[in-house]
């Protein structure tokens, strides 16, 4: 088995295949939900849902193989206790905080307009990544973060707002 | 023809006013291209009206050079910040990125620059050589055609995706379905909807690409506490030597004419050529088992191909009048506005138009050169910038380019949406760009793969009847078994010892 | 140190671009319009929607101070742009460009807006559907086609639309009145149709006059009729469909359009601004070379005509299984 020499751990195994078992899960469940898609009066036509079930049958068995070849390593290999899940969410931590941020940013220009509310997303968390990296003092964080903040903004609305005319916020 | 193109020449290279319009035209392009949400496309719709009140031959040369630049732009933002600009410069990425994390981002740039300028060197001359040739063979490219090789650039992808391809393909299956959410062609019938107008419209390519690629690379940058995410760029010698260069001539070489070929093909042309040349070069390199770690010899060669393309897009446009894609369809826009209808009747008798339109792709060609290399370094200057900057103005520009490209905020949530996969599988050790494809080829070849079965009247035989259907399947049939024969002997091997 | 004052001036630059636009706004109300216009188009950059706005665009703008900012607002068929226009402040600075889309979608999507949803101020022009056969099919006029089509056991392959285009519209109507059958082949597009029927893929196609002019003239393509009330201009040889015989007016159209609850005296301003523009000898010039077929008319006349188009598209819709979303 080719994926046993490619070095991936069996937890890996587990949560990549985990990962496409999403998937393949919520393209069945929409697939099933759509009548329109059953219906077979399309002639010589396949019909829309010839490709969605060779993919999602693709998918789903790989995705089981995958969960498999994790779990039998696992049970068969002893494994030393290597902390996967733990360090995969704690690593996850700051990006997810990001990513719900982006969602609170795209959902706040509307409100409070392009300029403010880039202005104070991008202050924040030039400051907070700024800190977090840690070889800047205080002081010195301040003027750089503002004229990031200036230059950044500034220039992504002088073209794609002033120029271009891109209607956001 | 050769005629005509050198007079032509010698008065545009002799006209200030064109050489000047052809330089700012290069630099907008590339400007533009290089952005996020910009594509080539939009560039050119949006400078399409500066150019009503221009000559036909002035507005050719403008255009030009806004299209020839802003397909190398869209190859910066895919090196330097791991946002292809354009279909075609999906594959650019995966050596070129790699290359930049590894502080080698001009020298990346370099080779791109030069390997899409020979590539569009050569796409042209092919263009000028054998349009006519190149038209006639494009035309035997119909529906059961389009669906073989479809199928082959997507096995030619599975089997040259950096790390697993078990999982490649895996990956490129999801890219399939997020290809058919939306409308289908054949029945109007929404599929992967999930009963809400937001997915109707599909999953456009820039959002998915931006979250998948770029705004991913912004989460990893901020997981790894900032620090560490890439080295700061060395600006290094900008020409690299010789010996580098002449090294890689071959490949280059390869690419242009890969490109040139698949390039006329319309709609699917640059995806597919990049990914071919990408999956050949990786055989015929010797550091092949190293791609995806930043191999001169990956990012040449699709360039190369890349910019072919632009030539043989030009083909179909030129002696049927038939757009290939969008960015032709502009470019045919700005010739009909002055009375120009591209076709067989305007190949033949005004060979004079023709040529300027070739001499305006020249020296778009040339001076995208000269200006990337002076704006190379600057680029990569930019990069200097401290991640903590950076990472959260990359994080805007994606929102911003992401919503630009439809002014719709659905955009927005799919591209976050994507950034999130693209990062987790980063985490899972899923390879990303089959994904992209699978967006890309999936919807070409269910199109076209249920036109054929209409045309044939349901015959699954149309297939095989056809000799370059035939061809392409059993090239990926082929693509698909040899490593799999090839496995299974190392493995019988293994078993006896 | 000289970084620091560097700072210090760029810092106080930034609060006031931050703060600039909060201190805009407390004006006094100037004569309409003050700010700039945004026009929508319901297509995606390069297509041909997309060259009738920026071209009515740019001429508008000629006749204003404020500026026109184009802006593509594209997916699910041209519904996404109009529910974008039809949902913006009624303050008229939101315009549209739109087609015959519009009447199909809202009975084909259950998502998108029906024609009561918005105001159509202004009518561009009509982009007539045509039947295209290849010169090597043999077939010399209507009359012929008709009959091999009725006559041959397999059926001529069109080239058209996904069902609910207006080619895909065209050859179904073509259908219904001449009573024939024909296996629609569905393409993304006009210039892949273009292409399916130019190689010999299909026979024959449904496309608008101008896409097939060029191969018509140099005779590898014949057009054997436009579905329009008169001759196109561009192939003043081509008899239309009434005049051999058959009643079948259809084929695509532009028209301009704002959100509902527009107040009066803006909504007469652009009104007529888009009349003038549009009858502008100029622009009707610009318009010919891109091969746009330029009818103004105004408010009323443009309502009648879009209720008819209705009428006549909704049989096709309802027999195709397209009515999917609202009954009439």
């Amino acid at each position: 088995m080719s994926e046993n020499s490619s070095g991936f751990g069996p937890k890996n195994q587990f949560a990549a295949g985990l990962f496409l078992m999403v998937w393949s899960v919520i393209g069945w469940l929409s697939l099933i939900g759509s009548p329109a898609l059953w219906v077979n009066e399309y002639g010589v036509d396949p019909g829309p849902s010839l490709l969605p079930i060779i993919s999602l049958t693709i998918l789903s068995l790989g995705a089981l193989a995958l969960i498999g070849t994790g779990a039998l390593q696992t049970l068969v290999q002893q494994h030393a206790r290597t902390r996967y899940w733990a360090m995969l969410i704690k690593g996850s931590l700051m990006p997810g905080l990001f990513a719900i941020s982006l969602i609170v940013y795209i959902t706040l220009i509307d409100v409070v307009g392009f300029i403010p509310m880039s202005a104070i997303f991008s202050i924040t968390w030039m400051y907070i990544l700024g800190v977090k990296s840690g070889n800047r003092t205080y002081s010195s964080l301040l003027p750089l973060v503002a004229i990031g903040t200036f230059i950044g903004v500034g220039l992504i609305y002088f073209v794609f707002l002033y120029l271009i005319g891109v209607p956001i916020g | 023809m050769i005629t005509e193109f050198f007079s032509i020449a010698s008065a545009v290279a002799t006209d200030p006013y064109l050489l000047g319009l052809s330089a700012l035209g290069t630099i907008l392009g590339i400007l533009m291209g290089c952005l996020p949400g910009i594509s080539s496309t939009m560039a050119l719709a949006i400078l399409l009206p500066v150019t009503y009140a221009m000559s036909p031959l002035a507005a050719m040369v403008f255009l030009m050079a806004v299209f020839s630049a802003s397909v190398f732009g869209g190859s910066i933002s895919a090196i330097l910040i791991n946002i292809p600009g354009t279909p075609g410069a999906i594959v650019t990425q995966l050596e070129g990125y790699a290359m930049t994390k590894d502080g080698r981002a001009s020298e990346a740039l370099t080779y791109s620059l030069f390997s899409s300028t020979i590539g569009g060197i050569v796409g042209l001359i092919i263009l000028m050589l054998v349009a006519p040739l190149v038209a006639k063979a494009a035309m035997q490219f119909r529906s059961p055609e389009f669906a073989m090789t479809t199928v082959f650039g997507l096995t030619m992808l599975a089997y040259s995706t950096p790390g697993s391809t078990f999982r490649g393909i895996l990956s490129g299956v999801i890219g399939l379905l997020c290809g058919m959410v939306g409308f289908d062609l054949v029945t109007d019938v929404p599929r992967f909807d999930f009963g809400t107008s937001a997915l109707q419209s599909g999953i456009g390519l820039v959002p998915l690409t931006v979250g998948l690629f770029g705004l991913a690379e912004v989460f990893r940058g901020i997981e790894g506490g900032v620090k560490g995410a890439r080295k700061t760029p060395k600006l290094g010698t900008l020409v690299p030597s010789f010996e580098k260069v002449r090294r890689l001539w071959k490949t280059i070489l390869r690419g242009s004419a890969l490109g040139a070929i698949i390039g006329a093909i319309p709609a699917a042309g640059s995806a597919i050529a990049v990914a071919v040349s990408y999956a050949q070069e990786q055989r015929f390199s010797k550091r092949g088992n190293k791609f995806g770690t930043g191999v001169p010899e990956g990012l040449a060669g699709p360039e190369a191909a890349n910019n072919a393309c632009v030539g043989g897009a030009l083909v179909p446009l030129m002696t049927l009048g038939i757009p290939g894609d969008t960015m032709t369809a502009v470019l045919m826009g700005a010739l009909l506005i002055h009375g120009l209808r591209p076709g067989p009747m305007l190949f033949a008798e005004r060979p004079d138009f023709v040529a300027s339109v070739y001499v305006a792709l020249f020296l778009a060609l040339l001076l995208t050169v000269v200006f990337g290399f002076l704006l190379v370094r600057h680029f990569v200057r930019l990069m200097r910038t401290p991640d903590h900057i950076l990472l959260v103005i990359i994080a805007m520009l994606c929102v911003v380019g992401s919503f630009a490209i439809r002014n719709n905020i659905t955009d927005v949530y799919i591209m976050i949406a994507f950034g999130v996969i693209g990062y987790v599988m980063n985490r899972l050790d899923i390879p990303v760009a089959p994904l992209a494809f699978g967006l890309i080829l999936g919807p070409i070849l269910e199109e076209n793969l249920r036109r054929s079965l209409i045309i044939s009247d349901g015959s699954w035989l149309v297939f095989i009847e056809r000799p370059i259907a035939l061809t392409m399947l059993v090239l990926s049939v082929s693509a698909l078994v040899f490593p799999l024969l090839q496995r299974a002997k190392i493995l019988a091997s293994n078993l006896k010892r | 140190m000289a970084f620091n004052i560097n700072y210090r001036r760029l810092v106080i630059a930034a609060v006031i671009i931050i703060l600039s636009p909060v201190a805009c706004n407390n004006g006094t109300e100037a004569p309409f319009p003050s700010n700039p216009i945004t026009f929508v188009v319901n297509w995606p950059a390069g297509g041909g929607m997309d060259r009738a706005g920026r071209l009515v665009a740019e001429y508008a703008r000629k006749r204003l101070d404020v500026p026109i900012a184009v802006i593509n607002v594209s997916g699910a068929g041209g519904a996404t742009g109009v529910r974008h226009v039809a949902e913006s402040d009624p303050d008229g600075y939101t315009v549209g460009i739109l087609g015959a889309s519009l009447v199909a979608s809202q009975y084909i999507n259950p998502n998108a807006n029906s024609v009561d949803d918005i105001d159509i101020i202004s009518f561009i022009g009509p982009d007539p559907a045509a039947l295209q056969v290849r010169s090597d099919s043999g077939i010399n006029s209507l009359e012929d086609y008709v009959q091999r089509a009725q006559s041959d056991p397999t059926p001529i392959k069109n080239g058209n639309d996904a069902p609910g285009g207006v080619s895909h519209i065209a050859a179904t109507l073509l259908q219904r009145l001449t009573n024939i059958e024909l296996t629609l082949v569905p393409y993304r597009g006009y210039a892949p149709t273009v292409a399916a029927i130019v190689s010999g893929e299909v026979q024959s196609s449904t496309l608008p006059v101008h896409q097939l002019i060029d191969q018509h003239e140099a005779g590898d393509i014949k057009i054997l009729g436009v579905m329009s009330e008169e001759r196109h201009f561009m192939a003043p040889d081509v008899l239309t469909f009434k005049e051999q015989g058959i009643d079948l007016v259809t084929g695509d159209w532009r028209a301009i359009y704002l959100p509902n609850n527009i107040p009066e005296d803006r909504h007469a301003f652009l009104e007529t601004l888009f009349f003038e523009t549009i009858s502008d000898p100029e622009f009707q010039e610009a318009a010919r070379q891109l091969s746009f077929f330029i009818t103004p008319m105004m408010a009323e006349e443009t309502k009648q005509f879009v209720e008819d188009f209705d009428r006549s598209l909704y049989p096709v819709l309802l027999e195709n299984g397209l009515v999917k979303a609202r009954q009439k």
